[in-house]
This record gives C-alpha cells, structure tokens and sequence, in this order.
C-alpha cells in the first residue's frame, strides 16, 4: 500500500488522510475527497454513495473498505459520474475536473483571472489579488 | 460589484452611491469579462473561494432571491457548498469568439469610442451593426436600447413593457433587414 499525494485541477491539496495506492486500485478517503471535489459520501438506502447535487453514484461494498476507522472509495467506482479525470504518476494522484470541455465553467474550477479598473479611483484591480478571501464578484448594469 | 457599462464610470457610480455599497466596485467599460468568460447577459454571479476556485458554477444570479442569499451567507459563514449550486449547469465557457461575434465586438468597442466624443447617433450606428451580428448578445442589446432610447431605462423603473415591444419589433425588422 503506497501513500499518494494529490492534485487537484494541477494544484496540490492535502487530503486528511492520504489517498493510497494498492496494486491497481487507488482508494481516496470518502469525506474528504468529496469536499475537495463537491461532493458528499452518504448513505443512501444503506447502501454508500458519491453525491452531488441530486446525482448518486451507489457503491459496490467491494468499492467502499473502512481503513483506521476512515471510510475510503474506489477513486474508479465514482470518478467519472462526477466528471473528474484522474491519473497517478510518481507517488502523486492527479485529479482534473471535467465540464471546462462542454458546458463551462463549474464548481472547483479557477476561472479566467480579469483586472479592470475601480469605477470610483480608476486604479487597475486584478481579480487574483482577492485571493486568500472568499469573494463574489457579481456583474451588473444601470441599463 | 462589476459594472457592465459601455456608457462608462458616470452612469454606472450613482446606482453604487445611491445603494451605498461598501463593497469595490469595478468598471468593465470594454465588455472584457463578457469576452473573456463568453458570457452575454447580466446578472451574473462568480464565486470563488480562498484559493480562487469557483464554489458555484458561473452563471445567472439573483441577488434578490431568499434561497440565493441564504446559500450565499451559509457558504461565507460555514465554507459548505449548497446542494442548489452543485447542480447548476456550467456557464461562461471560455473560448475564441466566431467570426461573427469577432465582427461584432469591433463595432461595439468602436461605438464606445463614438460615445465618448459625443457621437450618439454614429454610436448607435454601429451598435446597431454590432446587435444583427450576434442578436443574442443581450449586453450589446439591451445597450443599444438603452443608448437609443434613455427614457426607457433612467427614468425611474426600467420599463420591461417597453423592452418587450423593442424585442418584437427587432425581430421583424432591425434583425431581418441589413
């Protein structure tokens, strides 16, 4: 059993636990795996499933196996439901989220940075410096 | 708070001043953001978190809706996501404009440039050209309106009657004809 780094949309996350790598099979801690990629491991009939939304992605008791009291999921039994694309290579597990290719830009996503200038200052504000605070931007008009 | 506002920073600052918003306020004179995130309409909301991730799909937003705004402070208070927006489709997908769109967004930036030295009506020209270009380009629509005919839209309520009589009446001509 090898332990994996993750990456997310190319940016490293650190996943608590770890995901793990045994033979083939890549296991990723439930709960926090969902976060990172908007989703929720409940039970659901009694049965476990990868959500999102009102999507569930029911899960093979073969694909679901209870490590020092953390629940994993097969990363193979819910990827592709939930539009992530994963490889590993090098100790790492890359995980890069789908929808950029069809239907635009959604959640976990970095949307295209912009800089404009203040409506009051005129001072050129680029929408990267907000990082490090959660931020809406909200686009409106007078007309 | 970014404006959508080809008329530029003097139209757009007293709906700011009169909300008295302590927010920053942007100007986005040039439609940059339409054309970068290939977004035609307004509003639009774009969430991201700490790291600059969006936690909400970009797209339509209505700060007025009570479930919008409950969602909205539940994630800022507990960084969870609501269910509501994990389901919304994608929107603003990035990509290289078409020739048309391409065509348009000239006239557009030049009747922007006719604005600001008082040519009103060669503005309304070109945006004219800009609209049967790529008619479902609402933020160059509802602009030219908006440029043609100010009473409709700085005269106390916007007035969504007369907008719907301006659309139909497009359709059959200004759309049709060349």
């Amino acid at each position: 059993m090898q332990v994996l780094a993750l990456e997310l949309d190319n940016y490293s996350l650190a996943l608590q636990p770890a995901a793990r790598q045994d033979g083939e099979v890549v296991w990723v801690p439930a709960d926090a795996f969902a976060r990172a990629v908007a989703a929720e491991c409940k039970e659901v009939d009694g049965q476990w499933a990868m959500c999102r939304g009102d999507l569930c992605i029911l899960l093979a008791a073969s694909e679901v196996q209870v490590l020092h009291e953390v629940r994993f999921v097969r990363i193979d039994a819910c990827a592709a439901p939930l539009d992530l694309r994963w490889s590993v290579e090098g100790g790492v597990l890359s995980v890069l989220q789908g929808r950029q290719d069809e239907s635009g830009l959604g959640i976990g996503q970095v949307p295209p940075v912009f800089e404009l200038p203040d409506l009051f200052s005129g001072a050129l504000v680029s929408s990267a410096s907000f990082r490090g605070r959660k931020t809406f931007f909200y686009m409106w008009a007078s007309w | 708070m970014i404006a959508q506002d080809a008329q530029g920073a003097e139209l757009a600052r007293p709906w700011v001043e009169k909300a008295g918003g302590t927010y920053r306020a942007l100007l986005d004179q040039y439609n940059f953001i339409g054309k970068a995130y290939n977004l035609k309409y307004v509003p639009v909301g774009i969430a991201v978190d700490e790291t600059g991730r969006l936690v909400r799909p970009v797209g339509s937003v209505n700060i007025q809706d009570a479930e919008f705004l409950a969602d909205l402070k539940e994630w800022a208070e507990t960084d969870g996501i609501a269910k509501r927006w994990c389901g919304l489709p994608g929107g603003g997908l990035p990509q290289p404009m078409n020739p048309g769109e391409k065509q348009a967004d000239d006239h557009f930036q030049v009747a922007i440039a006719l604005l600001q030295e008082g040519k009103k009506q060669e503005a309304i020209a070109r945006l004219k050209k800009a609209v049967r270009l790529d008619p479902q380009n609402w933020l160059m629509r509802k602009q030219l309106w908006a440029i043609d005919a100010p009473e409709a839209f700085y005269a106390g309520e916007v007035n969504y009657d007369w907008q719907e009589a301006r659309k139909e009446a497009e359709a059959k001509e200004l759309l049709k004809s060349e």
